[in-house]
């Protein structure tokens, strides 16, 4: 696994345990996102805490899971990006199909 | 004269592909150490990934060169190889098109593709090479998830890049992908 899920209030996190978040680890991330999404949660906040590199696949990945999880009225959302991760989601106008949180709210 | 000119060859496999990236860094990051060059950092990182990761997913070859030039001014890195020819598929706006294309469409400003968010273009600078380029996609509307590009690689190196360029020699069938970032 990949992705480690806390349940807070209003919402699951879903942690990366990655560094680096790319085409060797899109694939499985999606599918775990699908198991995630099939559960009966709805709101999701993938959390980047522990990663420091993101790459076109693993934001390809990210939106593919957003599009199974619209199907399945859920939402998703990300926290803590640093600050490379953070201008790269602004660069590719991620921040307009993501809400990007600073950190994990305490609620929801 | 560059101040550096190195040549590597990258074989298609996850095994080699941090190894060569940490040595391109390392040459990169000896030559633009300064405070002021971690962004051009980050991004040949990025650049470097996109190229890598384009080779193993799209080429049907095994191997690819990858060049590095550093000057005062600016960092190129090329990637070359003899695989499928980059082609660009049919989209609402345009019929698709294989390189080299008839000298007419010479100029011509083509969609690669756009969603809701942004449009990836390529401007047919000759008969054998395409220059990138990017436009933000304002609708004024929340945009259509359903339809958004799933591949970014493209857009992420055109944004970063200075000049993102594309050409294909047809004597030598070989495909060349030139980034160039400024330093």
């Amino acid at each position: 696994m990949i992705t480690n899920s806390v349940n807070h209030e209003g919402y699951l996190a879903v942690e990366l345990e990655l560094k680096e978040a790319s085409l060797a680890t899109a694939d499985q991330f999606k599918a775990e996102m699908v198991l995630l999404i099939d559960t009966a949660d709805k709101y999701f906040i993938i959390d980047f805490k522990k990663v420091d590199f993101v790459d076109s696949s693993f934001l390809g990945a990210l939106v593919s899971a957003l599009k199974y999880a619209m199907t399945k009225n859920a939402d998703i959302a990300v926290a803590n990006l640093n600050k490379d991760i953070d201008n790269l989601f602004r660069l590719i106008r991620m921040d307009k199909v993501f809400k990007i949180y600073e950190t994990l709210p305490a609620s929801l | 004269m560059p101040d550096v000119q190195e040549k590597f060859i990258f074989n298609h496999s996850f095994d080699e592909l941090y190894p060569l990236l940490n040595r391109i860094l390392a040459i990169i990051e000896q030559h633009c150490a300064s405070e002021r060059h971690e962004d051009l950092r980050n991004n040949c990182r990025l650049v470097l990934m996109e190229l890598f990761t384009n080779a193993i997913r799209h080429a049907d070859v095994s191997s690819t060169d990858i060049d590095l030039l550093i000057n005062d001014d600016h960092i190129r890195i090329s990637k070359s190889d003899k695989g499928k020819t980059f082609y660009l598929p049919a989209t609402a706006e345009d019929t698709g098109l294989e390189f080299p294309f008839n000298s007419d469409l010479t100029g011509k400003k083509i969609i690669i593709y756009r969603d809701d968010i942004c449009c990836l273009c390529g401007t047919l600078h000759s008969p054998d090479k395409l220059i990138f380029s990017a436009e933000n996609n304002d609708t004024g509307t929340p945009p259509s998830v359903s339809g958004l590009h799933e591949h970014y690689g493209l857009m992420i190196i055109t944004k970063i890049a200075g000049e993102f360029v594309y050409s294909y020699d047809a004597g030598t069938k070989v495909n060349l992908f030139s980034v160039t970032l400024s330093v």
